[in-house]
């Protein structure tokens, strides 16, 4: 994995990636000692489950802007144009699923605690994020790089 | 660290862009842009590459003169 990660990714991109890496991992520390400590004193604010999920998928996408914002989400190898558009399709299918919840009338809080239908639309906004920050970095890649060759 | 000229200058000589470089050495471009500008210090196995894809010495394109005197 690591010769992989070596051809994929340049010296720099790599100490980036690192940099990232190390503190994302502190950040998940801090998400996780959050959700015990809320867990502790009683504020159950989702169902155990997807309180697990959320915070795995919080932590991934903090991290992924990160990628994003220092160009080193995708390597060398990695196609971008259809890795972004799988991502904000998975945002898309999400986002219309959360607005025919609402349109049904479904909750999204009930008792203080996510619902299903709530945890799906912080999905949703995760992969928007997600999706969006790599259209926005492509797009700025694309404009730096016609100024280059002009 | 202070941006280095030179390298942008040997680059200009052999009529090539960043990208044209940064592939030329198996780097990304943002990579030669950063060496450009000074925000990172490559390491010696890629200075190595970017000299003999450019023909010119280490001296040449990563010597800092010292301007104290």
């Amino acid at each position: 994995m690591m010769k992989k990660e070596q051809k994929e990714f340049d010296e720099r991109q790599q100490h980036i990636r690192e940099n990232i890496l190390k503190h994302g991992f502190f950040i998940a520390i801090g998400a996780l000692l959050l959700n015990a400590f809320l867990n502790s004193i009683g504020i159950i604010w989702a169902d155990p489950f997807q309180q697990n999920i959320l915070t795995v998928v919080f932590i991934i996408t903090i991290i992924s802007i990160e990628f994003h914002f220092n160009d080193v989400y995708f390597g060398k190898d990695i196609p971008r144009i259809p890795m972004l558009f799988a991502i904000n399709t998975c945002a898309i299918i999400l986002a219309i699923f959360s607005i025919k919840h609402f349109i049904e009338g479904a909750t999204f809080i009930t008792s203080g605690m996510l619902t299903d239908q709530g945890a799906s639309v912080i999905y949703c906004v995760m992969f928007l994020l997600n999706g969006s920050c790599g259209i926005i970095r492509y797009l700025y890649n694309r404009q730096i790089d016609k100024k280059e060759n002009k | 660290m202070a941006k280095n000229l030179k390298l942008k200058a040997a680059r200009a000589t052999k009529d090539m862009t960043q990208k044209d470089l940064a592939d030329a050495v198996g780097v990304v471009r943002q990579t030669i842009n950063a060496i450009e500008l000074g925000e990172y210090n490559p390491s010696i196995r890629l200075c190595v590459a970017i000299c003999k894809t450019l023909d010119k010495t280490l001296n040449d394109l990563f010597w800092e003169e010292n301007t104290q005197q």
